[in-house]
């Protein structure tokens, strides 16, 4: 199995850091910039232990993230799935979150993909408790997001859906993870 | 012994789960999803003065057989985390004399709904089901 680069999906995206040696040269510059920048010793800026790389970054996520997305509409496309009433989720939901996965960047981390009771599909990025970032479709047309940056530093809103990711939801995410 | 109808601040209540996508096992937290309400209300149960077996069978009994579900966690708050964020509990006892409903939501405004919801999670105290 290979990602959109042609690179091999190896399953340690969640540790974060691997042992395992790996054919960093062959990476895309825009990779090869997060390798590099994982790579350094913080005093001496010299190139690290290259079998100790954090690769969450490096890797292109898409694919994981859209099998993510058929488990989630498979179990979840039939009323009441979450013992309350809730709506199944929709064919337009699933359609529009899975636009989004592809046109997502890949420098930030892998989202966490849920259903949403209104037939909605909620992606989330979260960081810590009071840090983090969602983005939610439900079929609409329209892409809600919440952004959290802190116990009194939030905002959130929504925007048409077209074929981009909106720029206050980059910045948005830009933002949690600068920190 | 009668409840009241009205929800005291200082009142725990919780949100039974039952989809895993509604709660974090390795960073301990419950996600907004478990909190976000259906057609303006959100079930909880008020749980003040019950023992752990009490509350797990509470969501047996009376949650998880009616709606043909595996109950897997729960996540405590108080009701003051609740009333911070402008919402309201309403009590509700049709099905049972500890049910309420967290009420009050801003109907028609979805991002300031998950963004209740995201807090009232992050308030929240996972207990996964033994």
């Amino acid at each position: 199995m290979q990602t959109a680069l042609g690179l091999p999906i190896i399953d340690f995206f969640s540790s974060g850091s691997t042992d395992v040696k790996f054919d960093y040269w062959k990476l895309p510059g825009a990779y090869l910039d997060a390798f590099l920048s994982n790579s350094r010793d913080e005093k001496t800026n010299h190139a690290t232990d290259w079998n100790k790389i954090n690769l969450e970054r490096a890797i292109d996520w898409t694919n994981r993230a859209l099998e993510s997305l058929d488990e989630v509409y498979e179990k979840c496309s039939v009323a009441n799935w979450d013992g309350y009433n809730a709506q199944p989720i929709s064919r337009e939901a699933y359609f529009e979150a899975s636009k989004l996965l592809r046109i997502l960047p890949n420098s930030f981390p892998i989202p966490d993909i849920g259903p949403e009771p209104d037939g909605g599909v909620g992606l989330e990025w979260y960081k810590e408790k009071w840090f983090s970032f969602i983005v939610s479709v439900n079929g609409k047309n329209i892409i809600t997001y919440v952004g959290r940056f802190g116990k009194n530093n939030h905002f959130y809103g929504t925007e048409s859906y077209n074929n981009s990711v909106p720029e206050i939801i980059l910045n948005g995410l830009k933002r949690l993870f600068s920190n | 012994m009668k409840q009241k109808n009205t929800i005291s601040s200082a009142e725990v209540i919780t949100r039974y789960i039952f989809d895993k996508t509604h709660y974090a096992r390795t960073k301990n937290n419950v996600k907004y999803r478990s909190f976000l309400p259906r057609n303006g209300e959100t079930s909880i149960f008020r749980i003040n003065n019950l023992g752990d077996k009490q509350i797990w069978d509470i969501g047996e009994n009376y949650v998880a057989i009616i709606s043909s579900r595996t109950l897997l966690a729960r996540g405590d708050l108080i009701a003051s985390d609740i009333f911070e964020e402008g919402l309201e509990i309403k009590s509700d006892t049709r099905e049972h004399k500890l049910h309420a409903n967290i009420v009050g939501w801003p109907l028609g405004e979805r991002g300031k709904i998950i963004f209740l919801a995201t807090n009232l999670a992050d308030k929240a105290q996972l207990h996964l089901k033994p």
